[in-house]
């Protein structure tokens, strides 16, 4: 049977092609210590729980650290974005506070 | 999933700290140990992590890489799954003719960029559709269907990446109405959804093919599918029964503001349908009490849990045969909405105490717990659709949260 016998092929690649915008991450700080930390809780169950108790460590470990519970103060990023959209907007809010670092809880 | 969502928007590389499940469902002292154990590496990660990690450089979309192979078919069904270019059943080698062939059911041009298929971000041009259409084995004449269904999943409202990227099980709905349906002969009658219609099985299998190549949901990252399921192969696709449609009721598709001479597409990525399996109810009010027995807030978590998800619209896929119950009794289908949104609640306390009220008090006002829940937050929010053939069976389509269903014109 022919279908059991190597022939030479020529076949499109179904894979495509990404299109992303390459995006820098900025660097971390060396040091907690008078710096602003947002952290962010995804909305699944505990992940606000999670970060609470984070938070109890970052407080008793850094000197003079400001922490900002995001899903407290903003509580509408406390859910999925949706789409790229909704994540710049999440993004957005996060920067409005100027943080130094942010530590994002990404529970399911 | 966070790795490949971060990728998906252009960080090569992000500070990760991975903490085991189970995260939710345990108690709240087991939640804080985890935490408590993590800190450590929190702590290292917050303030000593570098990037590492480069993003390729973009290669031009169109046209596609053409490459050589020598092997039998069998090899080539091989080496495409081995690749990740298929989902594990057979596939058509997309040789350039039968492309070209595909791309001769469309008056779109092969460069024209469709959009950007999340999670990957992956670059769907119409001669990529084509070549999805090719191994899936679809006639030319399905293409302008397929470009409609994923015009339509790319509209953000649809949500792809929510569908393609989930633990829950998922797939995707796709209502076809209008002429089309019979001019490519795609099944709209009894057993519509199922095996044994070449048009249904072909373009469902193209559109989940796309979703899970130029897509890239694959499990078990970034489709974070808990189970899976066989709707991941082929979604749920069939032509509304508009032969059947009661008289008085309009097509789907004219309920969605589309004239009824217009060919549709409509795409909604939900749970698994709950079958209403009804063989006794001769009036309408009978049929909505047992209906609204069936279907609770439940079925599609809403409530106190994800009180949004009320605001999104439900389909109901009704059959033809119930339809007759509810429509031969006088009533429309917003009647039929009415008494479904009204009989089909739970009191708050049925869900589980982790599902916080603030939420859905922000929305709907103080809660107690005997407060009963609707599915949605108004009955215009239940869309019927007539689905299927002879039969006491009705399905009900809960939304993934966060997608809507969306149409499309279908053109040629």
């Amino acid at each position: 049977m022919a279908q059991k016998e190597a022939q030479e092929w020529e076949l499109l690649s179904p894979e495509g092609v990404v299109e992303v915008v390459p995006m820098a991450v900025n660097p971390h700080p060396s040091t907690l210590a008078d710096k602003t930390v947002v952290l962010r809780a995804n909305g699944k169950h505990n992940s606000d729980h999670f970060l609470e108790k984070v938070v109890e460590l970052l407080e008793k470990e850094v000197n003079d650290i400001k922490i900002i519970k995001l899903w407290k103060v903003a509580p509408e990023t406390n859910t999925s974005s949706q789409d790229s959209e909704g994540s710049k907007k999440f993004a957005e809010k996060i920067a409005s506070f100027k943080p130094d670092l942010v530590i994002g809880a990404q529970g399911d | 999933m966070a790795r490949d969502t971060a990728l998906s928007q252009g960080v090569g590389d992000i500070s990760f700290v991975v903490v085991t499940h189970p995260m939710a469902m345990i108690p709240l002292s087991e939640i804080r140990k985890k935490a408590d154990d993590a800190f450590p590496e929190i702590l290292k990660a917050a303030t000593q992590w570098k990037p590492t990690a480069r993003l390729p450089a973009m290669k031009p979309p169109y046209p596609a890489e053409c490459f050589q192979f020598k092997g039998t078919v069998k090899d080539v069904t091989k080496l495409f799954f081995e690749k990740g270019w298929s989902m594990g059943l057979p596939i058509i080698p997309p040789i350039p003719e039968r492309v070209e062939e595909m791309l001769k059911g469309t008056s779109r041009k092969p460069d024209e960029v469709i959009g950007i298929v999340p999670p990957r971000m992956g670059v769907l041009t119409v001669e990529m559709v084509a070549v999805h259409a090719a191994m899936a084995d679809c006639k030319p004449e399905y293409m302008p269907v397929l470009i409609a269904a994923t015009e339509a999943l790319l509209i953000p409202e649809a949500n792809w990446r929510g569908g393609g990227t989930t633990t829950g099980t998922t797939a995707i709905l796709c209502i076809v109405n209008g002429p089309v349906v019979k001019e490519i002969g795609l099944a709209y009658g009894q057993g519509s959804a199922g095996k044994g219609h070449h048009a249904n099985a072909t373009i469902g299998y193209a559109l989940n093919s796309i979703t899970y190549t130029i897509g890239g949901s694959k499990p078990p990252s970034p489709d974070k599918g808990t189970l899976g399921a066989s709707s991941d192969f082929v979604g749920w696709i069939f032509g509304e029964n508009e032969d059947a449609q009661p008289k008085g009721w309009n097509s789907y598709h004219v309920d969605r503001g589309f004239k009824r001479t217009d060919s549709v597409v409509t795409v909604m990525v939900v749970y698994p349908p709950v079958d209403n399996i009804d063989h006794w109810s001769v009036t309408p009010e009978e049929y909505v009490s047992w209906w609204a027995h069936l279907i609770t807030p439940m079925i599609n978590m809403g409530g106190p849990c994800y009180p949004n998800i009320m605001g999104q619209p439900n389909i109901i896929g009704m059959g033809p045969e119930h339809a007759q119950t509810v429509a031969g009794a006088g009533w429309t289908k917003n009647q039929f909405a009415k008494a479904f949104w009204e009989q089909a609640r739970i009191p708050v306390s049925a869900w589980p105490k982790g599902c916080s009220t603030e939420l859905l008090e922000e929305k709907f006002g103080p809660v107690t717990p005997d407060t009963l829940i609707p599915i949605t937050s108004s009955p215009d929010l239940f869309q019927i659709v007539i689905a299927g053939g002879a039969g006491k069976h009705s399905h009900y389509f809960a939304p993934f949260p966060g997608c809507l269903p969306v149409s499309r014109l279908v053109t040629k």
